[in-house]
């Protein structure tokens, strides 16, 4: 009898284990990419053709190889970057599991150029489906190019669940815009089938963000800068309004390294809060830089996924460096015109981009130059404040770089929302109390739901009595409320709690929320210029002016700038 | 159309008019005003729709009678800027008026009297007869609470009853009321009740003085005065009137007795450090003392002041918009004036300390709640 157990050859093991770090082209792209930041590049290039399975090739040059390095590191567990356990705990560089090449090696044909500073000549090493076929000694730049051919030839299992040319394309490119958008220090490179799809210089990191994406879309972001003891958070994210509908320009870097993880990606959620509407996601891009002791990267060898020793921490910080930024005073969407095709947006958005594509009309933030603040328009009593009325509908106001436009429904909205919570915690909504209390008689379904949010309805200042079956009487409203108009006051707030209800568990939330939405002056509403100052006077004293409880913008900015080339001067 | 008239007598009669004409029309004839010259009289009209008002002067002299529509603005200021002097209106067949003074020669483009909308016929009319002084005293004791919200329509005007021994106004805005009678009157026939709009009382209030006995002419939809020279039309407030009645307190036991002077300077000094959006102001009454004060958490402020008062019962707080309270205060003519309370949460009753002669006035102000803090 035949033993049933034995060591599997070495071949075979590593092509097995390859399985686990090299799923795809992109694999190998970002493992490569990571060796030649780590060798200490200044500048990569990557060379793709058919789709990563022809030919992927990183040229760095960095510190190059001698010829026994390059001939071990195509061995497993051949790693320059950690020697002893210990060094496990504090890993700096990208790569350090030393399987990289060695895997790559066994599911391709891998050629690896290198010479170091030092060394006269370079070493060619040709590695065919795991085993070193030649090594020659040749001339060579300083730096590594390796070259990838026939990827996964070997391994058809593999080969069967790539996808399409241009699906593996597009994690290329990702993965090579996340190396990038870390390294702005670093030029990088793409060519494509020959083609130069890529070539940026070393920069900032917003240039560089500029640079991959996009000028317009780069500007439209709001830095973000915090640091508690010894973490600290930068980078950049992008303003409520401008929220994308998918989730690719989303990037942490954990000490340069892209990582994914769920309760970061939460934290700032969190911090964007009701500002997001329903199926959007913002732009982020932030840098975080800890202790490498208090995470471990070594949860997945694709080092993507990341566990924190103190996750709670990590996430609070992370949420109110982008709360922050979100608040900054000055940060004001700017109205900013592309081309004269307009189409006449009128959603509530005033844009998101399209496939990349920015719209008609787009937001941009600009911090006001140093000096300058939104014209509050306090009344000096021998001046009209420069208030106008748009359609009933919009306040213009004039500010020294242009213009703002502001939002009467949801500027109030913000206003009342402010109120509203204010009044629970101090615990002091006003009542005014009517001389004609109105009686009011709802389905036996909204008695249910009146009943439910009547004690949080009397902290924001309403007055209310059961008066029989499915009956309450209104004898007292909040002190913003208009009069006239209490009955349907209240029935809309029902309808509209229930609808807030399926957005948030917080009854709090959504009874302040529907209240500040059915009790703010509407659209069409004809505003007297002191109802207006007042208004812009009690909006600025929120303590975010700048989006309605819903996420929609409350204020957007017009440059003399814009408007003069609007003019074509 | 061609007379000459002294400025003085033309600026006296456009100024009546004038408040009528409404300064951003949807229908830009209303924008002009009607000269119509008839019998040796000039006749002015403006009109917004709602209320009219045709008021007479006489020219020195009249060559041609006619009539045209000229625009309002325009024509007042100019009028108003010209000194005492004769002024020469003549009107030729393109409608253009030319208007001649020794300062120069002026010429505006009319619009011929059939695009001007003529003064609403009153059918099934009924009269009554009134005094000037009455309906001026009522007219001004009452629009300060009329509402301005135009969702509840019906408080938008003041109401005006016509009793057998009572001619009575009522206004209120659901946050205050105000309610005035004079017991001398009377009138024979059925009563009439109606809600004027509050224009038109303005109006009004302004050709209300003197002595004249003033006539009203009532039917369904409209209302007509008829001043000496002067006819105010106005179109009635649709909708029914709420029962005020019921909702003035008949137990308000408590009452606070204040110099009323005193209290409008406290409440004016006191209330600059309220919230500017509420305007709450709270009274913090104890035997013989006022306590008027105010906060406004967002900017920091505080106020109080202390009054000497005549009250006898146990203490009480009850808030107030201060705006409320200061109107109601000026409606009051005596030295002293009188809180009926009974809870910071029901209506007060506020009355002069004494009631004029066969007149009844009172107000209702509702108070906030304040934070059970």
């Amino acid at each position: 009898m035949s033993n049933k157990i034995h060591i599997l050859p070495d071949f075979l093991m590593k092509r097995i284990s390859a399985g686990e770090v090299i799923e795809r082209p992109a694999s190998v792209v970002k493992e490569l990419m990571e060796n030649a930041l780590d060798a200490g590049a200044s500048s990569v290039s990557l060379y793709i053709k058919n789709a990563g399975v022809g030919l992927i090739q990183i040229i760095d040059d960095g510190e190059g190889m001698t010829e026994e390095d390059a001939v071990i590191c195509c061995e497993r567990h051949a790693t320059s970057k950690i020697a002893k356990a210990e060094d496990l705990e504090s890993i700096r560089s990208l790569g350090f599991r030393g399987e990289a090449l060695a895997s790559i090696g066994s599911i391709s044909r891998m050629e690896i150029l290198t010479r170091t500073e030092t060394d006269e000549e370079g070493t060619h090493v040709l590695v065919e489906w795991g085993k070193v076929q030649e090594v020659l000694k040749v001339a060579a730049r300083k730096g590594t190019t390796v070259s990838v051919k026939d990827l996964f030839f070997n391994v058809p299992a593999r080969r069967k669940f790539l996808k399409t040319p241009a699906t593996e394309l597009r994690h290329m490119i990702l993965v090579f815009r996340r190396i990038a958008i870390a390294y702005p220090e670093i030029d990088f490179s793409l060519i494509v089938e020959g083609e130069k799809t890529i070539d940026i210089r070393r920069t900032s990191r917003q240039f560089r963000i500029h640079d991959l994406l996009g000028k317009q879309r780069g500007s439209q972001l709001i830095p973000v800068e915090k640091r508690i003891s010894n973490v600290s958070v930068e980078g950049f994210v992008s303003l409520p309004g401008e929220s994308r509908r998918n989730r690719d320009d989303q990037f942490f870097f954990l000490n340069r390294r892209y990582i994914v993880n769920r309760s970061l990606l939460h934290s700032v959620l969190t911090a964007y809060g009701p500002r997001l509407g329903r199926n959007e996601y913002p732009s982020y891009v932030l840098y975080i830089e800890m202790d490498p002791q208090q995470f471990d990267v070594n949860v997945h060898p694709t080092k993507i996924e990341v566990r924190f020793s103190d996750e709670k921490f990590v996430h609070d910080i992370v949420q109110r460096a982008v709360q922050d930024a979100l608040k900054t005073p000055g940060v004001v969407p700017r109205m900013h015109f592309v081309s004269g095709s307009q189409k006449g947006r009128t959603s509530s958005k005033l844009s998101y981009s399209q496939g990349g594509d920015w719209g008609q009309m787009t937001l941009e933030v600009q911090r006001p130059h140093a000096g300058e603040q939104i014209v509050q328009s306090k009344k000096h009593h021998d001046e009209t404040p420069l208030l106008w009325q748009l359609h009933n509908r919009y306040i213009l106001s004039q500010i020294k770089s242009g213009l703002i436009i502001i939002d009467q429904h949801v500027a109030h909205e913000r206003i009342l929302y402010e109120k509203a919570l204010a009044a629970k915690t101090r615990n002091m909504g006003l009542a005014q109390q009517l001389l004609f209390p109105q009686m009011v008689e709802v389905t036996p379904e909204d008695f249910l739901i009146l009943t439910e949010i009547l004690p949080f309805l009397e902290k924001i200042g309403f007055g209310l009595k059961e008066f029989g079956k499915n009956t309450v009487v209104i004898e007292a409203v909040p002190i913003e409320v208009k009069t006239g108009r209490e009955k349907e006051l209240l029935r809309e707030i029902i309808e509209s709690y229930r609808e807030e209800k399926t957005l948030t568990h917080d009854t709090w939330d959504a009874v302040v929320k529907a209240f500040a939405c059915k009790s703010a002056i509407k659209s069409g509403d004809r505003l007297t210029l002191d109802d207006m100052a007042s208004l812009i006077d009690q909006l600025f004293a929120t303590e975010d002016p700048y989006s309605c409880p819903h996420g929609r913008p409350v204020i957007v900015s017009l440059s003399l700038e814009e408007i003069d080339k609007r003019f074509g001067r | 159309m061609k007379f000459s008239i002294l400025q003085n007598d033309l600026i006296n009669a456009l100024q009546i008019i004038s408040g009528v004409v409404p300064t951003r029309s949807t229908t830009p004839i209303l924008e002009n005003i009607l000269f119509d010259l008839e019998n040796g009289i000039l006749k002015i009209t403006a009109t917004d729709l709602e209320v009219s008002i045709t008021t007479e002067v006489s020219p020195q002299e009249v060559d041609k009678h006619g009539s045209i529509a000229l625009p309002a603005k325009v024509l007042t200021e100019m009028i108003r800027s010209l000194p005492e002097i004769p002024i020469h209106f003549n009107l030729d067949e393109n409608n253009r008026m030319k208007i001649t003074t020794d300062k120069g020669i002026y010429q505006i483009a009319g619009i011929s009297k059939e695009n001007f909308p003529e003064m609403p016929l009153l059918s099934n009319e009924r009269t009554v007869e009134v005094s000037s002084a009455m309906l001026s005293r009522m007219f001004s004791k009452t629009i300060f609470a009329v509402s301005s919200e135009e969702l509840r329509p019906a408080l938008m005007g003041v109401f005006m009853q016509i009793m057998s021994d009572e001619f009575r106004m009522v206004s209120t805005d659901g946050h205050r009321l105000a309610k005035i009678a004079d017991k001398s009157f009377r009138y024979d026939e059925n009563p009439i009740q109606m809600i004027i709009p509050s224009k038109a009382v303005q109006i009004a209030l302004k050709n209300l003085n003197g002595e004249d006995t003033i006539k009203l002419v009532i039917d369904d939809n409209g209302f007509r005065f008829n001043f000496p020279k002067t006819i105010l039309y106005t179109r009635l407030v649709e909708g029914e009137y709420p029962d005020y009645e019921r909702v003035i307190p008949r137990d308000n036991d408590k009452q606070l007795t204040v110099n009323r002077n005193l209290l409008v300077s406290s409440v004016r000094r006191v209330s600059l450090f309220s919230s500017v959006l509420t305007h709450q102001i709270r009274f913090s009454i104890k035997p013989d003392k006022l306590i008027v004060c105010s906060e406004d958490i967002d900017i920091g402020g505080e106020a109080r002041e202390e009054l000497d008062v005549e009250y006898k019962e146990e203490p009480m707080e009850i808030g107030y918009n201060a705006q409320y309270v200061l109107d109601i205060l000026k409606q009051i003519d005596t030295e002293d004036v009188i809180f009926l309370l009974k809870s910071p949460v029901r209506a007060t009753l506020v009355t002069p300390m004494t009631q004029g002669k066969e007149e009844s006035f009172l107000m209702l102000i509702m108070p906030i709640k304040l934070g059970s803090s």
